[in-house]
């Protein structure tokens, strides 16, 4: 108020410092509002990071699960795969599945059907039909395993157990948009699906019944001799199948997953 | 107080000797839109000198220093890394565009992704190089390991080239022509894919001439013939073939329990005289499949109720399998099957119910392969 009453002996010094200090006041507030706006959106732009991070990760993880796969590193693709679980909000699936298919490479069956497991509760859609063929897979190896110490009874009910998850494949799955989800894009989806459930109907039968059932006359069923026929040709086709095939035999034994 | 004390400090500032020239009232023009401190000293000169500590060369008398810094030209390690960012960007792009989504991912390609942030992150903190670096910057945002490396898995995904990480022995065992954890041999002793074929032809003529003169019923073939190359176990496709036969379809339903029981047991006769094993029944009570599932995928426990019955025969160790199943829509409550069976016909041309055939057999070696596979075998000896 004093400079305003005396503007002729003090105009241009005062003009000059209440300019520099109008000047330095906008200045200051201009970089409070920056700082400000920089702390108000600090979440938002990691937020933005962190979406970014994880979009990225996801294809780097995926990509290098499948080259260990590959290359019969099962552990790294295993390794690579957990590394698909964090925050995995986004086809969360995939993670325990290449996870679940790498323990599969790895010969760690049980813990490989735990997995698949988890990641056929995490699919949804067209996504149940790779990981039902998978998991079918490992549930025949397990009875493979089960079957080739001694253990018919424990082989046949994992038979079943394979045949289930794979009878209850959705009809959608026998179509060309779930052949293009397809983790095998060699291989026809429903052909893989109806090889699998042949060689488990068969490695049923091939599995010796624990008692012999008494027959009902009525029942289309074969004949005592043609029953005790068919038993020792099962018993005898299925010793000599596995003593040609192994446990991991390709082709018409054992499918390999993926 | 505040405001006192910024007219002391400007009037300080305004009188001092060899100061530049003070702003016109409202200050320079333009000064408010100035993007960085530097380019604001010159507008407040004493003023940016105390804010920042860094306005000596202003105040010492010198021309003033937007022009300056404008005019300096950036530092070398601005342009390090500048050209750094391009530089790398470039090996990244020429990685993708050869398809080497594996090197994308390295090791060698994630360091030298760290030490081109870190010369950009350096050249930030200097004056002079911080415009060049902050182009560095957008420009390795934009092409980095991260984002480059992404499109080339998604271009592996879509070619399924995953072969880039084998060995040189993994990429041997991969062109193995035979099955792993078979005997190799195995092929070249059982029936030949020829014989296969021969054989399903003529299991094929005997049971529709039997069925025929017996029954009435008439035949539609369904259906092509498929080979399919069978898988070797080590990653490769062998030399050997999936064979599936073209099919026979009745063109007449099987609704009748005993007809069925019949037409399987002549079935059974025809089988039996080339040689193979009585026809098993999956859909049976001793087909060691859990009664459960038995209804679950053929309708019922109970045959005469059954929507599918479906029997097999095999002639091992020749690796033919011949099946017969006869589909009954009268065993159908719920439509369920009569849909399934539908969206087959549409796919096939084959009758939605009545007595089918198809023969299947699994590696097997077409004659014409023989004599390559053998050769093959030679580059894999001990391997099964």
């Amino acid at each position: 108020m004093t400079e305003t009453t005396a503007p002729e002996a003090t105009a241009p010094e005062d003009l000059r410092a209440r300019a520099a200090s109008a000047l330095l006041a906008s200045n200051r507030r201009r970089r409070r509002i920056r700082r400000w706006i920089a702390i108000g959106t600090l979440p938002l732009t990691l937020a933005a990071l962190l979406f970014v991070g994880k979009v990225l990760s996801m294809y780097a993880f995926a990509h290098q699960s499948i080259t260990a796969y590959v290359a019969d590193d099962f552990a790294g693709s295993e390794s690579a795969a957990h590394g698909q679980e964090f925050l995995n909000w986004f086809e969360p699936y995939k993670a325990p599945f290449n996870a679940g298919t790498a323990l599969a490479g790895a010969e760690e069956l049980s813990a490989s059907r735990a997995k698949l497991e988890e990641s056929l509760d995490l699919a949804t859609g067209l996504e149940v039909c790779s990981v039902r063929i998978n998991l079918g897979l490992v549930i025949e190896r397990m009875g493979d395993a089960a079957r080739a110490d001694g253990d018919g009874t424990g082989a046949a009910a994992l038979y079943g157990e394979a045949l289930t998850v794979t009878s209850e494949m959705p009809p959608e799955c026998d179509s060309d948009e779930a052949q293009e989800q397809s983790s095998d894009p060699d291989r026809d989806m429903q052909q893989s699906k109806e090889d699998l459930e042949g060689r488990l109907k068969q490695k049923q039968q091939q599995t010796p019944p624990e008692e012999e059932q008494p027959q009902e006359e009525s029942e289309p069923q074969p004949s005592d001799d043609k029953l005790d026929e068919l038993k020792d040709k099962l018993e005898q086709g299925t010793q000599e199948r596995d003593q040609q095939q192994g446990e991991d035999g390709g082709g018409s034994g054992t499918d390999k997953p993926w | 107080m505040v405001m006192d004390h910024e007219k002391q400090r400007a009037r300080y500032v305004a009188g001092t000797e060899g100061a530049p020239p003070v702003p016109p009232p409202g200050g320079y023009r333009n000064a408010r839109r100035a993007s960085g401190p530097f380019v604001q000293q010159p507008g407040i000169p004493g003023a940016t000198a105390t804010a920042t500590g860094s306005a000596t060369g202003s105040a010492s008398g010198t021309a003033p220093g937007t022009a300056d810094a404008a005019k300096k030209p950036a530092n070398a390690l601005g342009w390090i890394a500048l050209v750094a960012g391009i530089l790398f960007a470039a090996i990244l792009l020429i990685t993708l565009a050869v398809g080497a989504t594996d090197v994308l991912y390295g090791v060698t390609m994630l360091t030298l992704q760290l030490v081109v942030v870190a010369v950009i992150v350096g050249a930030l903190f200097t004056a002079r190089g911080r415009t060049l670096a902050a182009v560095a910057l957008a420009v390795t945002l934009i092409f980095n390991v991260a984002t480059v490396g992404g499109i080339g898995a998604l271009q592996t995904s879509a070619s399924g080239s995953y072969d880039g990480m084998k060995t040189e022995e993994q990429k041997h065992e991969e062109a193995y022509p035979g099955i792993k954890g078979t005997d190799p041999q195995a092929a070249l002793r059982q029936q030949s894919l020829e014989e296969v074929r021969a054989e399903a032809d003529s299991v094929f003529a005997d049971i529709r001439t039997r069925i025929t003169a017996e029954y009435g019923y008439e035949w539609v073939q369904v259906g092509d013939e498929d080979l399919r190359p069978e898988r070797n176990g080590y990653g490769g496709e062998s030399m050997l073939i999936e064979y599936t036969s073209v099919g026979w379809a009745t063109t007449e339903p099987i609704q009748d329990y005993a007809t069925k029981l019949d037409v399987m047991a002549t079935i059974d006769e025809v089988v039996a005289e080339h040689g193979m094993p009585p026809l098993y029944s999956f859909n049976g009570e001793y087909s060691g499949i859990d009664p459960t599932m038995i209804a679950k995928l053929y309708g019922s426990e109970d045959p005469r109720e059954q929507h599918t019955w479906e029997y097999y025969t095999d002639n091992y160790p020749d690796p033919t399998r011949v099946y017969a199943n006869i589909y009954d829509l009268s065993n159908d409550p719920t439509g369920d099957f009569r849909t399934t069976r539908e969206a087959q016909s549409a796919r096939t041309g084959e009758p939605l119910e009545g007595l089918q055939m198809v023969v299947l057999a699994s590696a097997v070696l077409s004659e014409n392969d023989r004599a390559e596979y053998e050769e093959k075998l030679k580059d894999y000896p001990g391997f099964q």
